[in-house]
């Protein structure tokens, strides 16, 4: 196996400041919102914050930083248009998140970084404002600290001493939690090579199945797979407006006409359309809006009716300079025959169910069923337990 | 009684529902519970007492059960359910 960890420290910054023209010269964080408070998605480097730190304490850091509103939806687009291009070498390409991915080699070792490095250059338009760092490996965290150590145009092959080249490594660059970061570094275990003086016994006994892995990982042993990307199928329909428009009315007749347009499109077909963002620039900021539907919907009417009790609430910082609709989560093709058996419509509810819920919740929301395991037991606590659900 | 773990629950645990949690019993007249202080530290004083029975069981193997059960009526009009663990000692509040 032979890995290319492709990494773009500080993603979506470059991503903004590309879209803006470079105009945004000053510092600036890009921020996220989430239901009670807002968090730093990202920021220009070298300002003393961290991803995830509340807006409040980053800025008692800076005061006067510029702050801009997370388009995630526009990153990933450019995050996935970016990884397209590593098709051709291989159709196995990871996208651990935004600016960090692993593309699977296959064992091609006649591939060398400076052909990737310079396939890449060649391909892709971003690569001259990107600053794209890549390290090769025989797995993927040789390949991530490889990564690590590269320069913008100047690929790092892990070289077969692995030993040598992980012990300087801090352990900050291990994927483990923080409350095992902490840990190591209250025993004194601040690099790679630290780490190495140790058995993997007291590891194990310490930090459990994170020893086992903080230990083969600092021995340069990964067997993590490789797992193929998930791409998000979204259809995005734009539309500008000559003067900014703020009376519902008239915004209800644009989302009206965009969303005919999504319903028509052919990379719909019949399916339905569980979530729709809809985003605009307005005189002062970025106005967005998630909605999700449940369940799918198939038809621009009712989609319609829905963004319109959505939108009476809602108070638009300024007037719309332009409104974009973005439908994503498009279901499997929906049919209207009754099923005869009932338990097997039950089961597509379910999943519909649930795939509402990943929209909601994110990628992985914790899911259990109650299963009987000894209902005779006298004994209360052996009847049922809780097991994760699988559909 | 099988130690917790400390584990958090994760995708990848398996959790028995009902498991018992500890909690303080003070004894009155007739060795009966008369006060009951939960978990969260509240203390309830048992109405009365609604039912009670006795389980035994697994005494063929290393780690045997015996436990007396009570079904009682708390001061909040709630009902719940306590049992003395007759081997290890303690008190705990279990639901059925």
């Amino acid at each position: 196996m032979l890995v290319a960890t492709v990494l773009i420290p500080n993603f979506a910054f470059h991503v903004e400041r590309n879209r803006s023209l470079n105009i945004l010269t000053s510092p600036f964080l890009i921020v996220e919102r989430h239901p009670k408070h807002l968090t730093v998605m990202d920021f220009t480097p070298g300002l003393p914050v961290q991803v995830g730190m509340k807006i409040e304490k980053a800025l008692a850091k800076i005061p006067k930083v510029r702050l801009i509103d997370a388009d995630i939806l526009y990153y990933e687009k450019t995050w996935h248009e970016f990884l397209d291009i590593f098709q051709l070498y291989s159709s196995s390409i990871e996208s651990e998140r935004l600016g960090l991915a692993y593309v699977d080699l296959f064992d091609q070792s006649q591939i060398s970084a400076e052909d990737l490095s310079s396939f890449i250059s060649k391909k892709q338009q971003l690569s001259c404002s990107l600053p794209i760092q890549i390290g090769i490996g025989k797995n993927k965290y040789l390949a991530y600290i490889a990564a690590r150590r590269a320069k913008p145009g100047e690929p790092v092959i892990a070289p077969s001493n692995v030993k040598d080249f992980l012990a300087p490594t801090s352990i900050d660059y291990l994927p483990i939690s923080p409350k095992s970061h902490s840990a190591l570094k209250e025993f004194g275990l601040l690099t790679l090579g630290d780490i190495t003086h140790y058995p993997i016994g007291p590891m194990q006994a310490q930090f459990g199945n994170e020893g086992r892995l903080i230990w083969n990982l600092a021995h340069g042993n990964d067997s993590r797979p490789i797992t193929n990307r998930i791409q998000r199928e979204v259809i995005t329909e734009k539309m500008s407006f000559a003067s900014p428009i703020d009376i519902l009315t008239t915004i209800m007749v644009a989302v009206e006409v965009l969303l005919k347009r999504i319903f028509t499109h052919p990379q719909r077909r019949g399916r339905g359309v569980m979530q729709i963002d809809l985003q605009a620039n307005t005189e002062k900021e970025r106005w967005t809006k998630n909605i999700v539907f449940r369940p799918a919907q198939e038809t621009w009417t009712k989609c319609l009716r829905i963004i319109e009790r959505k939108l009476e609430r809602e108070s638009f910082p300024g007037g719309l300079e332009d409104l974009q609709i973005i439908a994503s989560e498009l279901t499997k093709e929906l049919g209207h025959q009754k099923s005869l058996f009932s338990n097997h419509r039950k089961k597509e509810q379910l999943g519909e169910l649930i795939k509402t819920l990943e929209v909601q919740l994110g990628p992985k929301p914790h899911l259990w069923q109650v299963r009987e395991i000894e209902p005779w037991s006298r004994i209360p606590e052996r009847r049922m337990a809780l097991i994760p659900f699988v559909p | 009684m099988v130690k917790n773990t400390g584990t958090p629950y994760g995708l990848n645990t398996f959790r028995p529902l009902n498991i018992p949690e500890p909690c303080n019993v003070q004894m009155g007249k007739h060795d009966k519970p008369q006060i009951i202080t939960k978990k969260h530290g509240k203390s309830l004083s048992v109405l009365s007492i609604k039912d009670t029975w006795r389980v035994d069981d697994e005494w063929w193997t290393n780690h045997p059960i015996s436990r007396q059960y009570y079904t009682i009526l708390l001061e909040n009009l709630s009902r719940t359910t306590i049992f003395i663990d007759r081997i290890g000692g303690g008190w705990y509040e279990q639901g059925l």
